[in-house]
């Protein structure tokens, strides 16, 4: 009866096409480290529910946004909790890339030929920070207004488009309700959309390129083709033994799933033990100091260090180190992918982690104590 | 495939040039009214500016006849258009008192924007957001705001204080926003 319901589906939609998928080999060694990517793609997906919910009840006007939230916050049957299962898994879900785009880097699984699954993740992480981005202004509390501000008059400091560019954002010359239907927009639907469209390329060259393999494999094969004399840029390692593989599904699904569970059941019990509420109407103007979401701690803390006229440098700067990750495949060539045989790339990328979390501490220090 | 290898090369060459030709007119039909929708409110600045608050009422003169060398806060209330809505709000303004002259200036640091206050115990203006630090008069002391608060105009009508073009909070960089041509 299930062989027949399965041929009559494949007949129909070609189901050996996900079959295939599904049966891609997957190296053994170090499987715990492949869930990273999905468990990425889990919190996007807790994004996409909780996001499209939370829609029912949000008006992107200046007079209504403040309301509407709070209403949905404090008066909407377990509005609280979908609001905060938004908001904690969007935290969660930055510290996951990060350490997501660390093991790949790391590892050098973005070397050839898997350039084009480095930069498509690149630009999945820009369209994340600019999802964030825009999502904090949402709440249209005074923290929020302060936010935007403080992100157009960042971006005014480029050279020459800097006033033009900070215009085109807020919709005109200050935060307002223009502001806040264009981050709206491209909150819920444009960034959305385009995150959608990269995750299904990104998962596309996963699946084409199928499995990475284990550092230690990669370094036998490449030592054994340059005992043979085969120039190192030329080298391309592939395929593993199939006893040192298993197929994506179940084992690598199992995995996968335990580790959905946990993080979704993570996001699930801190946002019951400290949901987020309604701060629109706390503290009085006066006293406001408008707080950054942690994740641009340390880009806050790296403007700090550039005063005066140096401001556009330290923008220019921290714009080119966004710039520069998808550049990565294309600027370590040679095919070594043994974080430790390859000491310099794997230096220096813990260095820039550390640098990023030292400054976030240290913003969230002044922050704090302020 | 074997279909079109089979065709006279020069028509697979314009099929091709016509399917270029064809979404790239498709592409520039939509492209340039998007673009102009997007940027419409940036165009809009001006006429924006021009129907909100052109003079707002900070206080009567006789309260800041008190006022010495040290800045005191006050509450600006003032309309701001939007495009289709007109909306009510506030800003804060210092008013000093600088070698007898009496002086409003921005409340918003000139670094990012954010806004400053009046630290009474450590007598200077300090900005939470970056730690820019300004002396009684507004001029900056320390961190990174690259000039002086913004210097803002005003006028007294009838015993009260007016500040011109209070929806205009466009402040920071080294030169002033506000006095561009």
């Amino acid at each position: 009866m299930r062989q027949l319901l399965r041929d009559w589906f494949d007949e129909r939609v070609g189901l050996d096409l996900f079959e295939r998928m599904l049966q891609k080999p997957l190296p053994k060694r170090g499987a715990w480290f492949y869930t990273l990517g999905s468990a990425t793609l889990s919190l996007i997906t807790i994004q996409f529910i909780t996001g499209a919910f939370l829609m029912f009840y949000y008006v992107p006007d200046g007079e209504f946004a403040a309301s509407s939230v709070r209403y949905s916050t404090e008066q909407v049957r377990f509005g609280w909790y979908l609001r905060s299962l938004h908001r904690w898994s969007a935290n969660l879900l930055f510290i996951v890339i990060g350490l997501h785009m660390f093991r790949v880097f790391v590892s050098g699984s973005f070397k050839r030929p898997r350039e084009f699954t480095w930069i498509i993740g690149a630009l999945i992480f820009w369209t994340a920070i600019g999802i964030g981005l825009t999502g904090g202004l949402l709440p249209w509390d005074a923290n929020a207004l302060w936010i935007g501000t403080v992100f157009g008059n960042t971006l005014s400091y480029f050279p020459l488009v800097g006033p033009f560019l900070r215009s085109a954002l807020l919709g005109g010359e200050h935060v307002g309700t223009l502001t806040l239907t264009r981050f709206y927009a491209m909150h819920v639907w444009v960034l959305p959309l385009i995150l959608g469209v990269l995750i299904l390329l990104h998962l596309y060259l996963i699946r084409k390129h199928g499995l990475f393999g284990s550092v230690v494999e990669y370094r036998n094969q490449i030592q054994a083709l340059e005992a043979k004399g085969v120039p190192r840029e030329s080298i391309i390692v592939t395929k593993m033994t199939p006893d040192e593989t298993e197929p994506f599904y179940p084992a690598q699904v199992f995995r996968d799933s335990i580790v959905a569970f946990f993080l979704i059941s993570a996001v699930s019990i801190f946002s019951i033990l400290f949901p987020f509420s309604y701060r629109g109407e706390e503290p009085p103007p006066a006293r406001i100091i408008p707080r950054p979401e942690w994740f641009f701690w340390s880009v806050d803390e790296w403007l700090m260090y550039f005063p005066g006229r140096l401001i556009p440098i330290g923008l220019i700067l921290l714009t080119l180190f966004f710039l520069f990750l998808p550049f990565i495949p294309f600027v370590e060539r040679h095919p070594e992918v043994s974080p430790i045989r390859r000491p310099v790339p794997t230096i220096i990328g813990a260095w820039v982690y550390l640098f990023i979390i030292i400054l976030a501490m240290m913003a969230g220090s002044r922050i704090f104590n302020y | 495939m074997n279909q079109t290898t089979e065709e006279p090369i020069g028509r697979r060459h314009f099929l091709e040039r016509a399917i270029l030709a064809i979404f790239g007119a498709i592409g520039a039909m939509l492209t340039p009214p998007i673009l102009s929708y997007i940027l419409s409110p940036v165009s809009r600045i001006r006429e924006d500016l021009a129907h909100s608050t052109q003079w707002a009422p900070v206080s009567p003169l006789s309260e800041m006849e008190s006022i010495g060398d040290l800045p005191r806060m006050f509450e600006v209330p003032y309309r701001v258009k939007e495009g289709w809505r007109i909306r009510e709000t506030s800003r804060q303004v210092y008013a000093v008192r600088k070698g007898g002259q009496l002086v409003l200036f921005s409340t918003f640091c000139t670094h990012l924007g954010c806004p400053t206050a009046w630290d009474e115990s450590k007598r200077m203006i300090i900005c939470p957001c970056h730690g820019g630090l300004y002396n009684n008069f507004g001029e900056v002391i320390g961190g990174p705001p690259p000039r002086n608060l913004a210097q803002l105009d005003y006028k007294v009508e009838n015993g009260t204080v007016y500040l011109k073009d209070p929806a205009d909070v466009y402040e920071v960089g080294w030169n002033d926003p506000r006095k561009r041509a």
